[in-house]
């Protein structure tokens, strides 16, 4: 029985006192001193202690969401600021056309590649002389700049003349020092076709090289002349990509014009906001400084410095800034109308019938493709253009829309800042999801076998052993990433007998398979645990019901334990999963951190392209960060998203375990 | 005749053995399908552990008399530079003795230098360092989450609000370690209250005391700040584990020292706590296990990758507010630092043996905790 009032206690204790038992008693208990109906005694004294305590801790994780909140909320009307500054100056019709100008660009790209596949399939030797020449000019720069100086200083004269035939054996000997391998290694990277490169070809681009250094930094005569003498022979290829490259060139001039303009109208208002920004900042500090009560020189000095950062706020008018930028607007429907047929004629022009390597043949019919789907986006930012005015008002909706849907994250650039969390966000659940493939066939058929087959002993040793690695530091495994399981990785996605798994050969040697391998590692024990007290938690009387009808114990586990404990095992991939897309340290050292959306174009490749986390970028972010400035908000609305996602993924697998113990 | 009849009973022709069917076949492959999940993570975990094991090893022992390195636990990481000599002679030391080293051998012309940021010398301050941060988290943490542990399962009851409570704590015990980090960055390096002579801009309020001020500006990326966030990383986890030990102390043990005329308070000290303790215990060593393997949080609020003084040193020469307020180097970060040269063959052992030592100390602890609680479960059985 528990005594609930202190009259009862007190009563009691009058009871107690009297017999002898209780004289001797372990509990001596004094009367509280009672102020103002609080318990004043130790025992009040003691429950106080305890609940200010508890109710402390309670404060301060309701102070996290608080602060949380309160960080990020300020960012939705800052970037609003930002993006209206953008609109206003015209860095968003710049970054219009610039779509279109990088269009172009892409499709060049392509095209270019084919043809360097063609030139080197044909003109291997006489390019490797190239290359070579450039790595020894590259080595001579680095190992004799100071004598290559001083000789350049020399007066013509026999004096330099003198020098000339010391400078050439030393780089001749520098040159010859340099083991071959080491030389040809980077040629062989450039030209991968190429198996052997000369003693000839190697002893000609020494003797480049010589030259390089005594014609004050020109490239040698020769060498421009097998650089011609290969043009010419590649001839009507060679014109027809260069008559691709100059069909934008009125575009481009246009986009820098425009780019020129708005930049700098957007540098201005950047300048302005930084400037009213120190101002209210300085305001406030001083207000602060009155009120402590600081001496008249201080006071004095604080207010200059406000008068100093006044005086550089300067009036902008946006609306007379714009009008050249609407002027050369005009041009653009005619400009990118003529790109779009001189890239077509160009296409044309190449010969495809005299081209020999099937890489080019490929490149040519991309190009085509990808023309026919430029259209389209051509047409659209037309559309998109007639109707822009540089003063249309932006919402707070359209700033929580760009931060929500906005495909581009960069920060810290001369231009605007872009806050769009979706490349990632999309990285993260990238990551994850691969992590889980791997994580859950692994940790929960781990648990069945654990739970249902091995012996007793066997199970004794792999808990623990299991249970264990969940105490390895995300730090060390990063790090166990990057030594040694990268190029583990890299070298099994280039084995030739493996080539018909998605995503093989890798491309980056950091990437999503990797960072998702090492966190299914991780959230494997996570998953382990919980799938496994799942499968605990399943009445004997189920699996003894299924072995007296006479199916198998293998039978017994997959159709009636796990469908029985199927909750708890969702639970427990859920918190595995909540885990994972928490992570920090793994991702930072493996994810490649490419602040780009993945291309998932690419089908399952994708899996082997660098990607940027939620978690990442706060942790690679935070140095750059001012208190209070966008990108300090910025990052805590990407904390406030994670931490909303983790809530989310532990209350529910809350209410499925509570509900599965009931 | 008879031996005929009844032919010997080797196993082959056990008339009671059944053949092995297609059902019995399916049966085993399943099983053994999920024996090769189980193991396959099992070689994932020996893998690990034994490159780090071989690979670091060499790092902390030497083959001389006292056969440990012990230059690696008494010095301070420093830049380690590595050049060679016309001769083509390789040499890597500290940048101090490369200094040295140059005096010494004027002659000696030095081509083809490189400089590895904390990679020569021994990781004694990041240890320190370690120590430190998980000392104060430990302190701070421990203190707040008994106690808030004995009051949640010992004063109030199982009302809505305590249980909303509760849930509450569980939840943000699995709330992502650098959601944490930006919480302790914002509040404990740029909001907290601190002594200074000259007042921030970024101060949000202060008052004068003594011949400086109070101000509400933060301490920096400081050991302090470093202590607080992991404290509150690791206060859910503590509430939670040491409440369920103090519930796992039967009834009865209560009821009892009730009926004896004992007080709420007397109950907790004489029937509950010392029953409670191992697991109060092994919920410490949990937490610590957490804290001592956390990057991010010690990344934003407390670390510095090179420092030139040891924290004890400040303490010694600076007073103890500085101490507290100073930045310190961490193992976790030290290691993330040294991430950065992944192909560097001169890095490697530093690389290793940091790793070793750093997974070394929180498998420690993390067996520790194990060891204990299984004891817990042997001998409590009442």
């Amino acid at each position: 029985m528990v005594p609930n009032t202190d009259k009862h206690k007190s009563a009691k204790l009058k009871q107690t006192a009297s017999s002898e038992v209780a004289s001797k008693s372990l509990f001596k208990r004094k009367r509280g001193l009672r102020i103002m109906g609080l318990n004043f005694g130790t025992d009040g004294l003691v429950k106080g202690f305890f609940g200010g305590n508890a109710y402390l801790a309670i404060l301060f994780l309701l102070f996290i969401c608080l602060f949380l909140w309160k960080s990020a909320i300020g960012f939705v009307p800052h970037y609003r600021t930002e993006l209206k500054d953008a609109r206003r100056s015209g860095i968003e019709l710049s970054n219009i056309i610039a779509d279109e100008t990088k269009g172009h660009q892409g499709i060049y790209n392509i095209l270019s590649t084919g043809f360097v596949h063609e030139k080197r399939h044909s003109f291997g030797q006489q390019e490797a002389v190239i290359y070579v020449y450039e790595e020894l000019e590259a080595l001579a720069d680095d190992a004799l700049e100071d004598e290559i100086d001083a000789y350049l200083n020399l007066d013509d004269g026999p004096e330099k003349a003198a020098a000339a035939v010391g400078l050439k054996a030393k780089i001749d000997a520098a040159s010859r020092a340099i083991p071959a391998a080491e030389l040809l290694d980077p040629v062989k990277l450039r030209i991968e076709s190429l198996e052997n490169i000369s003693e000839e070809v190697l002893a000609q681009a020494i003797g480049y090289a010589q030259q390089y250094a005594l014609d004050d930094y020109t490239t040698p005569a020769a060498i421009a002349a097998i650089n011609k003498d290969i043009n010419s022979q590649m001839g009507d290829y060679g014109k027809a990509l260069n008559h691709c490259k100059a069909s934008a060139k009125d575009l481009n001039t246009l986009h820098e014009a425009i780019e020129q303009n708005a930049l700098a109208t957007f540098d201005l208002l950047k300048k302005n906001r930084e400037a009213e920004e120190s101002v209210k900042t300085l305001t406030t500090g001083l207000e602060k400084i009155q009120k402590v009560g600081t001496s008249a020189e201080e006071v004095a000095k604080r207010k200059k410095q406000i008068n100093t950062a006044e005086s550089t706020i300067i009036k902008v008018d946006t609306n007379a800034r714009i009008l050249p930028v609407y002027a050369l607007l005009k041009k653009h429907d005619a400009t990118v109308g003529t790109m779009k047929e001189e890239l077509r004629a160009g296409i044309s022009m190449i010969p495809v019938e005299s081209i020999v390597t099937q890489e080019a043949k490929d490149s040519v019919t991309l190009a085509n493709k990808l023309l026919v789907e430029f259209d389209p986006i051509i047409s659209e930012n037309r559309e998109i253009l007639k109707n822009w005015r540089h003063d249309e008002e932006l919402t707070t909706f359209d700033s929580l829309k760009a931060f929500f849907f906005g495909s581009v994250w960069n920060t810290g650039s001369s231009r605007q800042s872009l806050f769009g969390i979706l490349p990632l966000f999309t990285g993260s659940l990238l990551i994850s999801a691969v992590a889980m493939c791997f994580a859950i066939p692994l940790a929960v058929g781990a648990a069945i076998y654990v739970n249902q087959f091995a012996n007793k002993r066997e199970a004794g040793i792999l808990k623990p052993t299991i249970e264990f690695i969940q105490a390895i530091p995300s730090v060390v495994l990063g790090l166990f990433g990057v030594l040694v399981v990268a190029g583990l990785l890299k070298d099994i996605s280039q084995v030739a007998w493996l080539q018909w798994i998605p995503g093989f050969p890798i491309a980056d040697r950091l990437n999503v398979l990797l960072a998702g391998i090492l966190l299914a590692f991780m959230a494997s024990p996570t998953i382990f645990t919980l799938a496994e007290d799942a499968l605990n938690n399943v009445p004997k009387a189920h699996a003894e019901a299924s072995l007296a009808m006479g199916a198998n114990k293998l039978q017994t586990t997959l159709k009636v334990i796990v469908p029985a404990s199927l909750s708890g095992i969702i639970a427990a991939v859920m918190l595995g999963f909540g885990r994972v897309i928490g992570e920090t340290m793994v991702v930072l050292l493996v994810a490649g951190n490419m602040a780009k959306m993945p291309d998932f174009t690419a089908g399952f490749d994708v899996i082997g392209q660098s990607v940027h986390t939620m978690t990442g970028i706060i942790a690679s972010e935070n140095g750059e960060a001012v208190p209070g400035s966008i990108l300090w908000e910025g990052l805590f609305m990407v904390g406030l998203v994670l931490f909303m996602i983790s809530l989310t993924i532990n209350s529910l697998c809350q209410r499925i375990i509570n509900r599965n113990k009931a | 005749m008879r031996e005929s009849i009844n032919p010997p009973l080797t196993p082959s022709c056990n008339p009671f053995q059944k053949k092995k069917g297609w059902f019995q076949r399916k049966e085993m492959l399943g099983i053994n399908l999920l024996r090769l999940a189980t193991y396959i993570i099992i070689a994932c975990a020996l893998f690990i552990f034994s490159d780090i094991f071989i690979k670091g090893v060499p790092t902390l022992v030497k083959s001389e008399a006292p056969f440990i390195n012990t230059e690696f636990f008494t010095e301070s990481p420093q830049i380690l530079t590595v050049w060679h000599d016309s001769a083509g002679n390789e040499y890597s030391m500290t940048q101090e003795k490369h200094d040295i080293w140059v005096i010494e051998n004027p002659t000696i012309e030095v081509i083809d230098i490189h400089n590895y940021t904390a990679s020569g010398g021994g990781i004694l301050g990041p240890l320190l360092g370690t120590a430190l941060l998980v000392t104060i988290c430990m302190a701070i943490a421990l203190f707040i989450g008994v106690s808030a542990a004995i009051y949640l399962s010992e004063y109030c009851g199982t009302g809505k609000l305590m249980s909303l409570i509760r849930l509450a704590i569980l939840n943000l015990a699995g709330v992502p370690s650098i959601v944490y980090a930006l919480f302790g960055w914002g509040v404990f390096c740029y909001m907290a209250p601190n002594y200074v002579t000259e007042i921030s801009d970024r101060s949000l309020f202060a008052f004068s005391i003594g011949g400086g001020y109070i101000s509400f500006e933060g301490w920096e990326q400081s050991l302090l700040a470093g202590g607080c966030t992991l404290a509150i990383m690791v206060l859910p986890v503590i509430i939670t584990a040491c409440e369920e030990s103090l519930r796992a102390v039967p009834k009865g043990f209560r009821e009892a020292a009730f009926a004896l005329g004992a007080t709420r308070w007397q109950t907790i000290r004489t029937a509950v706590l010392p029953y409670a303790l191992p697991g109060v215990l092994t919920a410490s060593v949990l937490g610590i296990t957490r804290v001592a393997g956390e990057t991010a949080p010690i990344m934003l609020t407390a670390a510095a990758s090179d420092k030139s003084k040891l924290p004890t040193e400040v303490l010694a020469d600076e007073g103890f507010w500085s101490f507290l307020t100073q930045s310190v180097q961490a193992l976790p970060f030290h290691i993330y630092t040294l991430a950065k040269f992944p192909d560097s063959e001169y890095v490697k052992p530093m690389q290793y043996g940091s790793i070793l030592v750093f997974l070394l100390l929180v498998m420690g602890f993390s067996l520790i905790s194990m060891v204990l609680r299984s004891r817990i479960r042997k001998r409590n059985k009442w």
